[in-house]
């Protein structure tokens, strides 16, 4: 009446074979998908050079010509958009950085050269209010990803500020975490005494800890002459 | 600062883990589910051959006590003495033994009013009907233990108060055992009882699997459950195993691995369909659903000697390895369910505190920028190719139960691949906290 017992082994191993190819295809599949994304991410990263390269040769013409309003307003429309730009690619490659398991070294160094995009406009934007004047609050952002659990709380504010003021508004956010690779960052951190994170500059003024939704209204409205920009 | 630094690490290495901890699950479920699958491929003629209705022709018909174990059941006991008389199976060659277990309502006046009408009705009046009632309240397993001790009949069987059962059901399950003399127990199909309302059109769904699924660990020596509704045991296995035990509330389990620990055949019947009433709140499905899990959890517990015992073939290398990780699968997927959709939804919210609810500008300057390199292939492989299988093997269930999957709304099909695991999965972990609550008591 007893049972013959089996183990069927045999099913077991081609049912383990197909569940790893599957789980192999996934893998590569990611993998793929992940260099595509270091090449897309490289791409921008060498057309945010080239608009830089532009925005530089513009802002040269701009020093010797004598009709300043005309290339004023050319300049200021592209360097917008360069900054725009900028901004957005930089959110995608932190969250494809996120989703990567391989290549975190690539994504460090396309992020670094982010970091020098980001400083370069920063000094450009400043020599542009200069030469053309024009009503926008430049903010630079300081924050880490891996020693400061707070910043996002920054990062969602300053962004709302953004979507608000749109091109009025000009943020330029610098990880310190890359600051032992890139010493640019050690300069403005110095510079403006940056000890505590976040902190955000406005104004060549510095304030430290999250700066929320009223005080950061206020801080921007301060920069602008016409106080109907303001939105309140 | 260094502190701040240190609780950073141990979040972002949590996150790992539970990356983890859902491939880990995601490859094993998979694994499952692939293996039901290859050998379904490998039985199919075989699996379908067995589906045509042959009727069955007994020559001599066997003896069969069919026990009704009842505790205040006046609402119900009517009914299923009703659907047992007119079983078709010879009237003369079956008894139906009540065993009432100290019933405080009616139950004792509404059987013995049913016997003497019984016997005045020609039709039903060979079927011989007896009610034994007992002094001391034994429960369910103590009434099936009554009910063999009072019977010298060559088969066995008991139904549940809440479960009706087809009419020819007995006969085909007897002809099962004529057949097959090693057969020790044949188990029928389970199916919900027109269903209504979600709770229970979830379980219809459920019900459809898993009882394909019990057919074919049929066939590899692995059925774990003799469900308590209508079950056809062989007396003198039965003889052999002992009596039932209701310690851990779950008598139609404990007899169904006793039985696997004997190295007894047990097999569905395909053509034997009963219909059970599910629960249908919340409430009561939780209920229910923690009682077996609690037994189903404890059994392996009582039985560990049979896991990955080589002695015990597929049942102890391959069946008991998946349910236990099936109670491990809960708890990942409730990690996975936080760190996935619970987190991301705070986190939403919390950002929409920061900016203090002004969502219009949120929804004015909302653009998509998306590309096809922004699609997260790895979890789409992941779900897609488990979810696809699960689908397909649903299917093959309904055509193999000789039910259609879509009778009562296909609405109900997606949210039972992600609502209804969720639910289990919370009264798994309900069932398993509370065993542990419950020894640390005893302690």
């Amino acid at each position: 009446m007893k049972v013959k017992r089996d183990f069927n082994r045999t099913r077991i191993i081609v049912a383990f074979t197909i569940t790893f190819l599957v789980f192999t295809l996934g893998l590569t599949l990611g993998m793929l998908l992940d260099t595509q994304r270091i090449q897309w991410s490289e791409r921008e990263s060498k057309q945010q050079k080239a608009d830089y390269d532009s925005l530089q040769w513009q802002y040269l013409f701009l020093t010797s010509s004598e009709n300043k309003e005309e290339t004023c307003i050319l300049l200021k429309a592209a360097f917008d958009k360069s900054v725009t730009d900028l901004g957005e690619s930089l959110d995608k490659i932190q969250s494809y950085r996120e989703q990567s398991q391989i290549n975190e070294q690539d994504y460090a160094l396309i992020e670094r050269a982010y970091i020098i995009d980001n400083l370069r406009y920063w000094l450009l934007a400043r020599q542009y209010k200069e030469e053309c004047g024009g009503e926008y609050a430049v903010i630079l952002y300081f924050f880490s990803e891996k020693t400061c659990s707070i910043c996002p709380d920054q990062g969602v504010i300053l962004t709302h500020f953004k979507k608000l003021y749109d091109e009025k508004l000009l943020v330029f956010p610098i990880n310190t975490d890359l600051e032992d690779q890139e010493s640019s960052v050690k300069i403005l951190r110095a510079r403006y005494n940056v000890t505590e994170l976040p902190s955000i500059v406005v104004s060549n003024r510095k304030y430290s800890g999250v700066v929320g939704m009223d005080s950061l209204s206020e801080i921007i409205c301060n920069n602008f002459n016409d106080k109907n920009i303001c939105v309140r | 600062m260094k502190k701040l630094m240190c609780g950073c690490i141990l979040v972002k290495m949590n996150i790992t883990i539970v990356q983890g901890a859902v491939w880990f699950a995601y490859f094993v479920s998979l694994f499952f589910l692939i293996y039901w699958l290859l050998f379904f491929i490998e039985k199919k003629n075989f699996l379908k051959i067995e589906l045509i209705k042959k009727r069955a022709k007994l020559e001599n018909f066997p003896t069969v006590t069919i026990s009704v174990p009842a505790y205040n059941e006046e609402k119900n006991i009517l009914k299923t003495l009703r659907s047992l008389v007119e079983l078709d199976y010879p009237r003369d060659r079956f008894e139906i033994v009540v065993v009432n277990d100290c019933s405080t309502d009616a139950t004792r006046k509404i059987v013995n009013k049913f016997i003497r009408d019984n016997k005045k009705q020609k039709k039903y009046a060979n079927v011989n009907i007896r009610l034994i009632n007992h002094k001391v309240n034994k429960g369910k397993a103590g009434g099936l233990n009554t009910a063999i001790e009072n019977s010298d009949a060559e088969f066995f069987s008991c139904i549940d108060a809440d479960s009706a059962i087809d009419k020819d059901a007995l006969l085909y399950m007897i002809n099962d055992m004529v057949k097959d003399r090693d057969l020790a127990i044949v188990t029928p199909v389970m199916k919900v009882d027109s269903p209504k309302n979600w709770i229970q059109k979830f379980q219809r769904i459920e019900y459809m699997s898993s009882m394909f699924v019990a057919r074919l660990m049929g066939h590899i020596d692995s059925i774990y459950v003799a469900p308590g509704p209508f079950s056809v045991y062989r007396m003198s296995a039965l003889k052999k195993l002992g009596k039932f035990d209701g310690r851990r509330n779950i008598e139609d389990q404990e007899i169904a691995w006793r039985a696997q620990k004997h190295h007894l055949k047990m097999r569905q019947c395909v053509h034997a369909y009963v219909y059970t009433i599910a629960p249908d709140t919340m409430k009561g499905f939780t209920r229910q659903r923690t009682r077996w899990y609690r037994g189903a959890i404890m059994t392996i517990y009582d039985y560990k000697e049979l896991a990955f015992n080589k002695k015990y073939g597929d049942f102890g290398m391959f069946q008991i390895p998946l349910m236990i990780f099936s109670y491990v699968l809960s708890f990942i997927a409730l990690i996975a369910i936080g760190y996935y959709l619970i987190k991301p939804i705070y986190q939403y919210i919390y950002n929409l505190f920061l900016i203090k609810f002004d969502i219009l500008t949120q929804l004015k300057n909302m653009h998509f920028n998306f590309s096809i390199l922004d699609i997260e292939v790895m979890q789409i492989v992941m779900i897609y190719s488990a979810l696809f299988i699960a689908v397909l093997m649903l299917y093959f269930a309904s055509r193999h139960t000789n039910d259609r999957v879509r009778k009562y709304g296909s609405i109900y099909i997606i949210p039972y691949f992600f609502l209804y695991y969720i639910m289990v999965s919370i009264i798994v972990i309900k069932s398993i906290v509370e065993i542990i609550f419950r020894k640390k008591q005893k302690w």
